[in-house]
């Protein structure tokens, strides 16, 4: 992975003083909540509901062990001994004290750690599909790119105050398993006729109030090219941006407004006109980033067949918590955040540190982040899988249902965050309950379920195959449900059914939705497929028809 | 009073009134028939999250060559002061309640950069370089 050099370590320990004696003016009524604000959201800090949140970035999703068990250490003393991985791939710490935020940092930066740019409108951190540099279809490892855009990010002396805040995305394979087609910028990596590598460049996807899929503004960048093209667009983007309402503010409604051809006009005349003065990436400057993604020292090995003669259970978790790896011999391996009866997406210290201990052991001292809120050890050898399977479930980290309906995606919701409207944890411990049989998991097959507590969609319940949104009805919380959202493969927005239902028919309605699934599908036919075979009618009935009016509210006018 | 910019001090200088105001949503454009004319531009801040002048006054610098002052005026926090200088301002009218002293530690918090700045600005050691500029 990407190792600081002086240089780095010299930016993040003078962010660490100047965030420091920020909130010594601030504290010392130097600097008022207005003026304090967009400097504390620069370095990841909200004020919420119960107390500040802490947003740290995980850069791209990866983490070194040292850099866990620092997490978890901070997690312990200064929190309640737990964290949540967001889909963004980040940690969020949802009880320290504004005063300790300084000494938080100044640990972080001790590992080579930062909670730079993960709020406030500027670019955030950017991220990567979790199975970079391992998936089999994988055309190249994006993460030195990614390390090449989260440097030429970090405090952007132009691009620091812009309308809204500002995604990217990198991925690497053509199956997107980073959400790209919903961030205000998506890279895929490319290859042009003659060999060489560059982008196929997307902008203009979002999801929040008024949710976008991204549009290809470019077929083909030269990877050379990559940060004077970003920066031809943060340009357009800051200068045309809406300013004047904080709902229209993102570069998705810009593009729209403009409509992409025109947009694109402006980006590659500006793009043309700043040729001269934009930044350059020297083949060498590339050479040395990719330098810190080279392969890890695999054994040689072939692939066999680890769950021949094992228990059912283990059986169970290698299917649906493995996955193939480029190098013959070897698994990738999700850690499931998504255990029946917990947060989806929270770990305790007590798990980041076993976790820690476990990759240096059986995966070159790494763990990634994944887009879902699960964690996952990239370079398992297959003959340790048991072994590996057992220690995780020590620690319950190995709930086999990874893709399955309880893998589910959710937000902090209103029990922490300051902006939901509804809560999602004990909505989603209601579901975990209903479907707590694993054989029908099974069955059900791959159904993803996103939840977010309000329209700020950070749950992404736009793009799941079941999207759940916590509405407020008169104080009341209610749940708006939307079919046939989609984020791998075909990027889609999904439906909204009818009427939002009452807190506690959610788990119910959700079984209503997925019976008429089990009772249409066509042998292996997986959910969404279904759905896009037979719409919305038939659910829409089962959920409203006129045995389920009782439960329900009358249809909103 | 608005303070000069020379590399890591702040000057205190005579309050000349500029030669043009550029507002956050005017197009740097309208000013290039008379740039060889105009001695001091300033471009106004509206607030704290007002952030389209940064773009103006690159572009001033690198597409149509302007070596004249640049001034922020507005509100111009101590915090905002590196970003200004790293995109292409020398001088700076600070807000009210902003000092001289607060806005020079601001500038010197940080030794080194990732994104290239405007020549002028305080030298930093930098991660990632530009084209050579051919006007200059």
């Amino acid at each position: 992975m990407y190792r600081y050099d002086d240089l780095d370590q010299a930016l993040v320990e003078e962010r660490v003083a100047e965030f420091r004696e920020q909130t010594r003016r601030f504290l010392a009524g130097e600097l008022t909540e207005d003026e304090f604000k967009p400097l504390r959201l620069r370095n990841g800090l909200y004020i919420q509901r119960h107390a500040p949140m802490l947003r740290i970035a995980i850069p791209y999703g990866l983490l070194a062990s040292r850099q866990l068990r620092t997490l978890a250490g901070i997690a312990r003393r200064y929190d309640r001994g737990f964290g949540h991985f967001t889909t963004r791939q980040n940690l969020q710490l949802n009880w320290p004290r504004l005063e300790d935020v300084p000494d938080i940092l100044a640990e972080l930066a001790q590992v080579e750690m930062h909670a730079i740019q993960t709020s406030g409108n500027c670019i955030r951190n950017v991220t990567a599909d979790h199975l970079a540099g391992v998936a089999a279809d994988e055309i190249e490892d994006p993460r030195p790119w990614c390390e090449i855009i989260r440097q030429w990010s970090t405090l952007h002396p132009e691009f620091s105050y812009l309308p809204r805040k500002f995604k990217i995305a990198v991925t690497g394979s053509p199956a997107d398993r980073a959400a790209s087609e919903v961030h205000d910028i998506g890279l895929h990596m490319a290859r042009d006729a003659q060999g060489a590598m560059g982008f196929e460049v997307l902008v203009g996807g979002g999801l929040g109030r008024a949710p976008a899929i991204g549009q290809v503004i470019r077929q083909f960048l030269p990877g050379g090219e990559l940060l004077g093209y970003l920066e031809a667009i943060l340009r357009v983007y800051n200068r045309h941006g809406r300013r004047d309402n904080l709902n229209k503010a993102r570069i998705k409604v810009l593009v729209k407004s403009l409509g992409i051809d025109a947009f694109r006009g402006e980006v590659e005349a500006e793009w043309r006109a700043s040729a001269a003065f934009a930044p350059v990436l020297p083949r060498g400057q590339i050479e040395q980033f990719r330098a810190f993604f080279a392969p890890p020292a695999y054994e040689a090995s072939s692939d066999t067949d680890v769950t021949a003669a094992s228990e059912p259970a283990f059986r169970a978790w290698y299917r649906y918590n493995t996955r193939p790896h480029k190098v013959a011999g070897y698994r990738a391996v999700f850690v499931s955040l998504k255990a029946h009866g917990v947060a989806p997406g929270d770990a305790t210290s007590e798990q980041m540190e076993a976790l820690a201990d476990l990759a240096d052991r059986e995966s070159f001292g790494l763990i990634r982040a994944t887009h879902d809120q699960n964690l996952l050890l990239a370079d398992v050898r297959q003959s340790q899988l048991h072994a590996v399977w057992q220690e995780l479930r020590e620690h319950g980290l190995a709930m086999p249902n990874i893709g399955t309906l309880t893998d589910m995606i959710a937000c902090p919701g209103l029990d922490f965050c300051s902006l939901a409207n509804a809560g999602t944890i004990s909505v989603a411990k209601q579901i975990q309950a209903r479907f707590d049989d694993l054989d029908y998991l099974y069955d059900l097959g791959e159904i993803a379920i996103k939840m977010s507590g309000c329209m700020n969609a950070c749950g992404h319940h736009h793009v799941g195959h079941i999207g759940i949104l916590g509405v407020d009805k008169h104080g009341e919380e209610w749940y708006q449900i939307t079919l046939g959202g989609s984020v791998s493969g075909r990027t889609a927005l999904g439906e909204v059914i009818g009427p939002s239902v009452a807190q506690a028919d959610v788990a119910a309605t959700i079984e209503r939705i997925v019976e008429v699934y089990r009772a249409e599908r066509l042998e292996d036919e997986p959910f969404i497929e279904t759905y896009r075979r037979i719409g919305a009618a038939p659910f829409r009935a089962s959920v409203y028809g006129k045995e389920s009016q009782r439960a329900l509210q009358p249809a909103a006018a | 009073m608005p303070y000069s910019l020379r590399q890591h001090e702040l000057v205190a200088v005579p309050d000349t009134p500029a030669d043009a105001l550029l507002h956050p949503a005017d197009a740097v454009e309208s000013l290039v028939p008379n740039l060889p004319k105009l001695r001091v531009i300033a471009i106004e801040f509206t607030g704290p999250s007002e952030g389209r002048g940064y773009t103006h006054a690159r572009v001033l610098r690198d597409r149509y060559a302007y070596r004249g002052e640049l001034r922020a005026v507005g509100h111009v926090k101590r915090d905002q002061i590196l970003f200004l200088a790293r995109c292409g301002f020398d001088s700076f009218e600070l807000a009210p309640g902003e000092t001289a002293a607060g806005a020079l530690s601001s500038l010197r918090v940080f030794s080194v950069a990732y994104a290239p700045a405007e020549a002028g600005a305080p030298r930093l050691r930098e991660r990632f370089g530009r084209r050579p500029n051919p006007a200059s």
